[in-house]
């Protein structure tokens, strides 16, 4: 009876050496509620961002966590580029999220900056709004608008890395997403 | 309890306790202790002590942990015997005591049986005097990767406590395995192709003969004919003025994958609403005193190391300080 289960086995174990495991979704989340700015939920987020009516230009109350910029902000996090200072003294590149590639989009356009007013007021330090175009095979294309928050802008701290100086200040949040939609 | 009274207290319990020896900021070695800012304490409140124990991956036949040595098994059965009787002691005078251990305690992947059941009562078999002692401590688990069977099929609480994460005394001291948000991903989903083929393998590696061959095949496959951090145990060099998070002290080590392990810090960060200030990590058996991004700040960050080929690594947590020691 055992011989035969270790058969088995074997059998069992030769069948399975060839199969892939099914690809179940592990990256970030683009979340969207109409009348809501969207909000991105990181791969390691326990639970989709709570949406705001109104763009974040200045620190919020919170009752939680501080509201603290992530090391990463939303676009970087997007491309797979983001750079923060790790423990080496180098600069390290983050992964918040996984590579777009892994689940089939792909960059159309952008990051390029669109020419359109700051969503944190023209009297701030703003950096320029980015659009960025993104794209699946059997899917319409996702136009996608990026804001610069001045208040979550790097601190001294972040950049105190070999060429960490060299790191935009920018932090840019999701602004506004549309859906080119052939009907 | 402060940290030199805990040493004090193994070595008068005939425990012989030192701490690791890494490279401080100024080039020399210094005892691998983590500081608090001054004036500042370790958040362990309500607990007086506690004590921190890396992977051990216990199995059957291809065994890590033993690795042909069976007296490694009393030596780990001692030292239990004495965290009980510390755990006792602290509590004659009313402080609180912890003991976590960071996951991988059992390595499923590496002992027979059909399910993560049977596969924990052939490992309790082999060490049933550990296994005892861990249930008087008790000894609070953490998943790891080597048991992350776990997950969706649990022990009974009273025989051994297994959670994804846990905290020490207050939300600002985190423990978790070291998993990067994907191996952490893949305890909730589950790569079935790959446990039935280990369950396969392991059934076969029972077979005389045949299975003494497949056995020798899966630890060469696996690496584990050795261990591969027994040369690594002094930390890579800094760039000069990198400091570590404002105000903490250590003979800080360079970590690759700490950008990583901050995003998943930060998760945790999310799930329990409060910020962490110090994450325990195991996985790696690379022992150190870190920190990962986290944020706009630096969490300091704790690789305990293992107990796997003869290593006897450890961290103690007390008021004053945080420190990676060994016997």
């Amino acid at each position: 009876m055992v011989c035969k289960f270790q058969l088995l086995s074997l059998l069992l174990l030769g069948a399975t050496l060839g199969c892939s495991s099914a690809d179940p979704w592990r990256g970030c989340t683009l979340c969207l509620q109409t009348g809501l700015v969207p909000g991105l939920q990181r791969a390691a987020d326990p639970k989709p961002p709570l949406l705001a009516a109104e763009p974040h230009c200045a620190p919020l109350p919170s009752t939680g966590l501080p509201d603290e910029p992530e090391s990463v902000d939303d676009l970087d996090a997007l491309l797979g580029r983001g750079r923060v200072c790790g423990p080496s003294g180098q600069l390290s590149t983050s992964h918040p999220c996984t590579s777009l590639g892994d689940h089939g989009w792909r960059v159309v356009s952008g990051p390029t900056p669109n020419g359109s007013r700051p969503y944190c007021g023209a009297a701030t330090p703003a950096c320029p709004n980015q659009s960025l175009t993104i794209t699946r095979k059997g899917a319409d294309p996702l136009l996608v608008e990026f804001y610069d928050d001045p208040s979550s802008h790097r601190s001294a701290l972040a950049t105190n890395c070999a060429g960490g100086r060299d790191l935009s200040p920018c932090y840019y949040r999701l602004g506004h997403i549309a859906i080119a939609m052939r009907l | 309890m402060k940290l030199t009274e805990a040493q004090a207290w193994f070595q008068a319990h005939g425990l012989a306790v030192s701490w690791r020896q890494d490279i401080g900021l100024d080039g020399k070695l210094a005892d691998a202790i983590l500081r608090p800012p001054p004036g500042a304490s370790i958040p362990l409140d309500p607990l007086g002590l506690a004590i921190v124990v890396p992977d051990i991956h216990l199995a059957v036949g291809n065994d890590p942990f033993r690795f042909n040595d069976v007296n490694r098994a009393r030596r780990l059965e001692g030292f239990l015997r004495a965290l009980l009787a510390l755990r006792d002691e602290l509590g004659g005078q009313f402080q609180g005591f912890d003991c976590v251990q960071l996951g991988d305690f059992y390595d499923l992947m590496r002992a027979p049986g059909l399910s993560a059941h049977a596969k924990r009562a052939n490992i309790d078999a082999q060490y049933p005097q550990v296994m005892q002692l861990c249930r008087a401590l008790p000894m609070l688990h953490c998943i790891g990767n080597h048991d992350k069977d776990f997950w969706l099929e649990p022990p009974p609480t009273d025989e051994a406590n297994y959670a994804l994460a846990r905290t020490l005394g207050s939300p600002q001291l985190l423990c978790f395995h070291g998993h990067d948000k994907v191996t952490m991903f893949n305890i909730v989903v589950h790569n079935w192709a790959e446990t039935l083929a280990l369950t396969a393998l392991n059934v076969i590696n029972t077979l005389p003969l045949l299975g003494e061959f497949t056995a020798w095949l899966q630890a060469t496959g696996d690496q584990s004919l050795e261990d591969d951090a027994i040369d690594e145990t002094t930390s890579e060099a800094w760039d000069e003025g990198v400091q570590g998070p404002v105000g903490w002290t250590a003979p800080w080590v360079a970590r690759a994958d700490a950008a990583d392990l901050g995003n998943v810090i930060r998760g945790f960060e999310k799930g329990l609403g409060q910020q962490v200030q110090v994450a325990f990590i195991g996985h790696s058996h690379r022992p150190g005193i870190s920190w990962a991004p986290v944020a706009t700040r630096r969490v300091a960050l704790i690789d305990v190391g293992s107990w796997t080929y003869g290593r006897t690594e450890f961290a103690i947590v007390a008021t004053d300080g945080i420190g990676l020691a060994h016997l």
